[in-house]
């Protein structure tokens, strides 16, 4: 019985050193390799993040926004190239938000990559971005970027309805081709999308239907569509899994999601527009306020906008369209000529945020909480 | 006055003599003041703090928080009926009955034990669920199993064990002579049954009733998948921490939630439990016929085996889930989603969560036993204090303990003497042990009560030290009992959800959050494989135990949820 | 006369959340080296509670207890150098009758090889030889309780505590084991503090009982001392069968004094009690000291009740009011009487035993 005391013991401080070490790792900013990086910085003309990999050490935490395979791809690449431990955490748009607020103090995280810009602008304004110009960032079009407010795009996608077409053609419907679509009664209990409140890409389509319409209509027709909502879902995405399923006709999401979607199920999922306009949403990177380590997270932003990381989207089935015009672009991705885009001004949006999504919760939601599915 | 001093210095006294013993049961009476009061107390007062008043205002203005309130009553009064009326029949007809396939059965109520929270809920949508292979490719129906009629289902699935082994423990120690005394009084079978054995197991009943009640409250899993827009305390606690970071309204809907659950958490430990009028030794008190009426019977067991075999059609379906393509839509066979569990980014998430609850465990389980020591065997001041105490781990709804654990840990503490524990494996490893302290206690003082006092005063008066006669005497003889411990505690934390998913870093992963990220983006396949392997993992521990025991010995005591 | 070895003094221990039970109230008892002493009474009465404070398992809430001239009311249980005996035996279940008997030594950490030698020698003490390797759930009662003694004795204490041992055996174990206590106990010389509700027990194994009664001595002295002479009612009453006869005194001088008897004088010597005339007394007669004939004597009275139990036979005999037992050994014709029958009946007057009555 005394040896398994000792045992026992033993794992107790075993298991408080590596408690320890575990947070040690975790706050532990790169100092040295900080300075080291700066000094560097000037004299690379060229983006290669190896040149500068020696003086820059991990850990590095990303707050990932799309998809988990997605974010998986990117930093086990970015981890074999540049040889900086790398982890990342994801989160939807208000999550991401809601718990860079928190810990402002102290953040767990270094870059916010792949959150939508709108989001980003609503970070910038309560002071949780720390804007940084990647080196790329030239390649880029004005439009997909704002230095002022420090994010830099890295991918466009447009919101569009994706509908499975078998469950379509039971209940007897076309595909919807405009937001009036949506209220036809046959869509009753047939629609799924997300709650704005938690998901990026639902306040995607929030703002864009208060540019359609202005605010008090668009709110009007949110009422009215509620009563054609299946469910509104925490994370953007969900809504695609129950048109795969075929648990609802159609459901709104970013239009390569479907197609993410279709590719990887099999089921019968076909990608509209509404003709009125849609929104768009670009995915953007930015350097977050007294982030633990900047040194790498810079060199992270640098290297997510060469052609070579953005080509790792395909590779996971995320078609959304690249912003670096180098990058190849893949061909199920949905080219955003063929839509009609409305002008969406990510900064506004983003600084209209906390205002709508306010009366959002209040009027169509009811004050009902958040949705958890 | 100074005579209760006195007494009080001379149980002091006697407690220090206990050499390392009172080391360790410090160190247990320090660690349940700190990682179960002190968080509790954070999160009263900051839910009773002024910052807290706004919160009341608006969640009592709006209609939204009575719905909430109403909607969890109602998913708690459904589930514990529903479960404790399965749990019933189940015992009914492993005692009363005289049918086949009870060994079936049994083994079939255990199985929700041992399996992860999502499990069942992700079997049960894409079965029963608007595009459920049942409900629309059998029966054609587009049945909307998100709701309340789905969690009911699935929490009832999930929890009716511990009515079953509550009311087997009972049923089998009913005394047969008295149903034998109120036949010869010429009472018939139904009367028998109504007016005797009925009323003996009212505090079963009861018990169960309270204690599904309470876990149902409890649960967060299943309302965030299969509870759709329906909205209980739980998951509405968990979107005020990860939606909206708010931990004012995380504490104050945390209170509304902790008052009811710890009320009748505590109502059914002391109050139903004391009037038992059947003593649980878990041995059988001989053998009364079983039920001969042929209509009853059969029936009975139709009833049960249809249930069993639903039970065994959701689980069976996990491991479908697991091993297609796209499960609910692609049925073609594929070893993916295992690859994607064992070999490939999910493989850290198996190994930090086995690793974490491996280290939790024989913490949990040696302060258990200390506690449970001290409290049995040693008389102070504050002895029900430690005793109620080391309860609170698993009477506190999980999601209660992840708030209070970041509320009081969330800044270094005792200048920096306690360093920020958020974000660590520490804080994830206590969050285990909290929860499984509890039940190594309830089943150490359920052991320590059989070892016969007389054998410890022997060795005390043949010269052992307390801490030479605990190690020599004590723990040998409940060894059975400690060991079965060990397995619990190591199952309920890799399958525990709603203590630790505020608590998940970056860098350590736990896998029952990363099924529920899997599960809510639609990668049910990965979602099935993960469960799949959880089950492994814990069959594969259970296994292992029972090989070194070698006996069963203690293990139906073990099973007090 | 040597120095008592255990003396305690004024031991108080009262339970309770109001202090209200009082199972030992003021107890003095001194104990001397190699004597053997019954702690005697019926159950309730504080004597496994006083055992237990010898022992150090209750603390006593006022009193000392001194071994050899020092206080160790302190002093934890297992550091006493005492060992006890259980009612049940307490062998560890999980550990061989050898393990059980060594493990005290053990705990000494003294070396194997002595450990070896000395358990050798108290199974051949106890008749247990050869079953060292066996485990207690294989041994019948008696050698449970043997490799019990064996494990205590082995520890060569200097103060050997039993607790009611004997009561889980039966009949004729019992008797036997009686014997093999008091034996080894004469031979190792070893003080003895033995705990029994059964008189039989304390009259033939102790050297002096201590019969007590609602947590206090009530006596204490030689078995022959308790029998003959109670002091109390109380003792009179638990040791043997008694009979009171109410009486008063008459006459009372240096070395007699007459009482009142059915209504006729009796002069009996002089005991332990001072009398003044007119003190009311109790008459104590054992029931085998009164003898019934059929020829006519000073006193007679009416057979109550007649039970024959073959070596002996027992009869209610009722006089001037009062009823008496009487037992006759090894009744012969002459000494059945049929119940309702008239008897004369005569008293030995040296079996008197007087005490006072309220």
């Amino acid at each position: 019985m005394r040896h398994s005391v000792i045992i026992i013991v033993g794992i107790l401080v075993l298991s408080l050193m590596l408690g320890a070490c575990a947070s040690q790792t975790a706050s532990e900013p790169a100092q040295p390799a900080d300075a080291a990086a700066e000094a560097q910085e000037p004299a690379a003309a060229v983006e290669e993040p190896a040149a500068v990999e020696e003086q820059v050490s991990g850990p590095l935490t990303v707050l990932c926004g799309p998809q988990e395979d997605w974010c998986q791809a990117m930093t086990a690449a970015f981890q074999d190239q540049t040889g900086i431990e790398t982890s990342y955490v994801r989160l939807s748009s208000g999550e991401a938000v809601a718990r860079m607020e928190a810990e402002a103090d102290a953040p767990t995280f270094d870059v916010w990559w792949g959150g939508p810009s709108d989001g980003q602008v609503e970070a910038f304004t309560k002071g949780l971005i720390e804007p940084y110009v990647p080196a790329n960032a030239a390649s880029i079009p004005e439009n997909l970027k704002d230095e002022a407010s420090g994010w830099t795009g890295i991918y466009v996608g447009a919101l569009g309805f994706c509908s499975n077409q078998d469950v379509l053609d039971e209940l007897g419907v076309e595909a919807p081709t405009s937001w009036d679509d949506l209220l036809d009664p046959k869509l009753q209990g047939n629609i799924a999308i997300a709650d704005s409140r938690t998901s990026g890409t639902a306040y995607t389509s929030l703002y864009t239907l208060v540019l359609l319409r202005g605010e008090d209509s668009a709110f009007d027709y949110l009422k009215q569509l509620d009563s054609n909502i299946f469910q509104y879902t925490k994370s953007g995405s969900a809504p695609g899994t129950m048109a795969a399923s075929g648990e609802v006709a159609v459901a709104i999401i970013f239009s390569h999601d479907c197609v993410k979607f279709r590719e990887e199920t099999g089921a019968n999922l076909v990608v509209s527009f509404p003709a009125e306009g849609t929104g768009y949403e670009i995915g953007g990177e930015a350097l977050i306020k007294n982030a633990p380590n900047p040194a790498a997270a810079k060199v992270w932003m640098d290297w997510a906008l060469t052609p070579e990381a953005q080509a790792i989207a395909a590779t996971v089935k995320s078609y959304q369209v690249p912003t670096n015009p180098e990058t190849i672009v893949p061909a199920e991705a949905i080219s955003l000529s063929q839509v009609n885009l409305v002008d969406y001004d990510s900064v506004a949006a983003g600084e209209a945020k906390s205002a709508l999504i306010e009366r959002y919760a209040e009027e169509v939601r009811e004050g009902a909480a958040a949705p958890e599915s | 006055m100074s005579e209760f001093i006195a007494l009080r210095l001379r149980e002091f006294r006697r407690l220090t003599q206990d050499g390392w013993l009172s080391l360790g049961f410090l160190i247990s009476i320090l660690f349940l003041a700190f990682f179960i009061i002190f968080p509790l107390g954070k999160i009263l007062s900051v839910s009773l703090s002024s910052e807290a008043v706004p919160v009341y205002q608006r969640l009592i203005a709006g209609r939204a928080t009575w719905q909430v309130i109403l909607n969890t009553l109602k998913m708690g009064l459904g589930t514990a009926f529903a479960g404790t009326l399965v749990g019933f029949l189940f015992a009914f007809v492993q005692v009363k009955l005289d049918v086949p396939f009870k060994k079936f059965f049994h083994l079939i109520s255990l199985l929700p034990i041992i399996s992860p929270p999502f499990a069942v809920s992700m079997s049960v949508i894409v079965l029963f669920g608007r595009s459920g292979l049942i409900t629309k490719d059998l029966l054609g129906l587009r049945y909307d199993i998100y709701g309340l009629d789905g969690l009911i289902l699935v929490l009832t699935i999930s929890f009716f064990p511990v009515a079953y082994l509550t009311l087997l423990g009972m049923m089998r120690a009913l005394d047969p002579s008295l149903e034998e005394a109120a036949t010869s009084l010429g009472a018939g079978k139904w009367r028998v049954f109504r007016t005797v054995i009925l009323p003996m197991l009212v505090p079963g009943i009861a018990s169960s009733f309270l204690l599904l009640f309470v876990e149902a409250l409890a649960d967060l899993a299943n309302p965030l998948l299969i509870g759709g827009n329906y909205t209980v305390l739980a998951s509405r606690i968990y979107m005020s921490i990860i939606g909206e970071y708010d931990l004012n309204a995380g504490a104050v809907l945390s209170l509304i939630l902790l008052v009811p659950t710890l009320l009748i958490y505590f109502i059914q430990h002391y109050w139903v439990s004391r009037h038992s009028y059947v003593s649980i030794t878990g041995k059988p008190a001989g053998y009364s016929r079983p039920l001969q009426s042929k209509w009853v019977k059969w029936t009975l067991f139709t009833v049960c085996l249809l249930i069993a075999a639903l039970i065994l059609l959701i689980y069976g379906f996990i491991f479908v889930g697991a091993i297609v393509k796209v499960w609910g839509i692609n049925y073609e066979l594929t070893l993916e989603h295992f690859r994607f569990v064992l070999l490939g980014y999910g493989s850290k998430a198996m190994t930090d969560t086995t690793l974490l609850s491996a280290i939790a465990t024989p913490i949990a389980s040696l302060m258990g036993i200390l506690i449970a020591y001290l409290v049995v065997r040693r008389k102070f001041i504050g002895r029900n204090l430690v005793d109620f105490t080391s309860v609170l781990g698993l009477a506190v709804p999980g999601t209660v303990v992840g708030i209070g654990f970041i509320l009081a840990f969330n800044k270094p503490i005792l200048g920096g003497l306690v360093p920020k524990l958020t974000g660590t494996a520490l804080i994830i490893i206590l969050a285990y042990v909290v929860r499984s302290i509890p039940a190594s206690v309830r089943s150490g003082v359920a052991a320590i009560y059989q070892v016969d006092p007389a054998m410890e005063e022997a060795s005390s008066s043949l010269g052992a030290s307390s801490a030479t006669t605990f190690q020599r005497i004590t723990m040998p003889l409940v060894r059975p009992a400690f060991l079965t411990g060990l397995i619990y505690s190591f199952t309920r934390s890799i399958t525990s959800l709603s203590a630790i998913i505020f608590l998940v870093t970056p860098q350590w992963r736990i896998m029952t959050t990363q099924i529920l990220n899997e599960a809510e983006t639609g990668r049910f396949g990965n979602a099935a494989a993960y469960c799949v392997v959880l089950i492994a993992i814990v069959l594969t521990s259970i296994g292992l135990m029972y090989a070194v025991v070698g006996s069963t010995t203690g293990a139906e005591r073990m099973i007090d949820i | 006369m040597e120095t008592a070895t255990l003396i305690l003094e004024n031991l108080v221990k009262t339970f309770g959340r109001k202090k209200d039970v009082q199972a030992v109230n003021g107890l003095n008892l001194e104990i001397h080296q190699g004597e053997f002493v019954t702690l005697l009474g019926p159950s309730g009465c504080g004597k496994t509670t006083t055992l237990r404070m010898i022992a150090g398992f209750e603390s006593p809430t006022s009193g000392r207890i001194l071994l050899e001239g020092k206080e160790i009311n302190e002093i934890p249980p297992n550091k006493r150098p005492m060992a006890m005996v259980f009612q049940n035996y307490a062998l560890f279940p999980h550990m061989s009758v050898f393990e059980n008997i060594a493990y005290g030594l053990k705990v000494k950490k003294q070396p194997q090889d002595q450990i070896h030698e000395k358990v050798e020698i108290v199974l051949q003490l106890m008749n247990l030889v050869g079953m060292g390797d066996r485990m207690p759930h294989q041994l019948s009662g008696g050698q449970q309780q043997r490799v019990a003694l064996a494990r205590a004795l082995v520890m060569q204490p200097k103060v050997l505590l039993f607790d009611e041992p004997l009561s889980n055996l039966d009949a004729k174990l019992r008797v036997q084991m009686r014997a093999e206590i008091r034996r080894l106990q004469q031979r190792l010389g070893i003080t003895t503090v033995y705990v029994t509700h059964d008189q039989a027990e304390a009259m033939s194994l102790a050297d002096r009982i201590a019969v007590m009664h609602d947590g206090q001595i009530e006596q204490i002295g030689s078995p022959v001392e308790i029998y003959e002479q109670p002091a109390s009612l109380f003792v009179a009453d638990f040791i043997g069968k008694a009979n009171f006869i109410e009486s008063m005194v008459e006459d009372s001088s240096d070395d007699h004094i007459s009482l009142e008897l059915f209504g006729n004088s009796l002069t009996i010597p002089t005991g332990t009690h001072t009398y003044a005339v007119n003190d009311r007394v109790y008459l104590i007669i054992r029931p085998e000291s009164v003898h019934l004939s059929h020829k006519e004597g000073a006193f007679s009275g009416e057979i109550k009740q007649a039970v024959y139990l073959g070596s002996t036979v027992e009869y209610e005999v009722e006089i001037c009011g009062q009823v008496i037992s009487v037992i006759i050994y090894d009744p012969q014709e002459g000494d059945k009487f049929e119940e309702g029958s008239h008897v004369s009946v005569e008293f030995s007057a040296n079996s008197f035993h007087t005490l006072p009555r309220k």
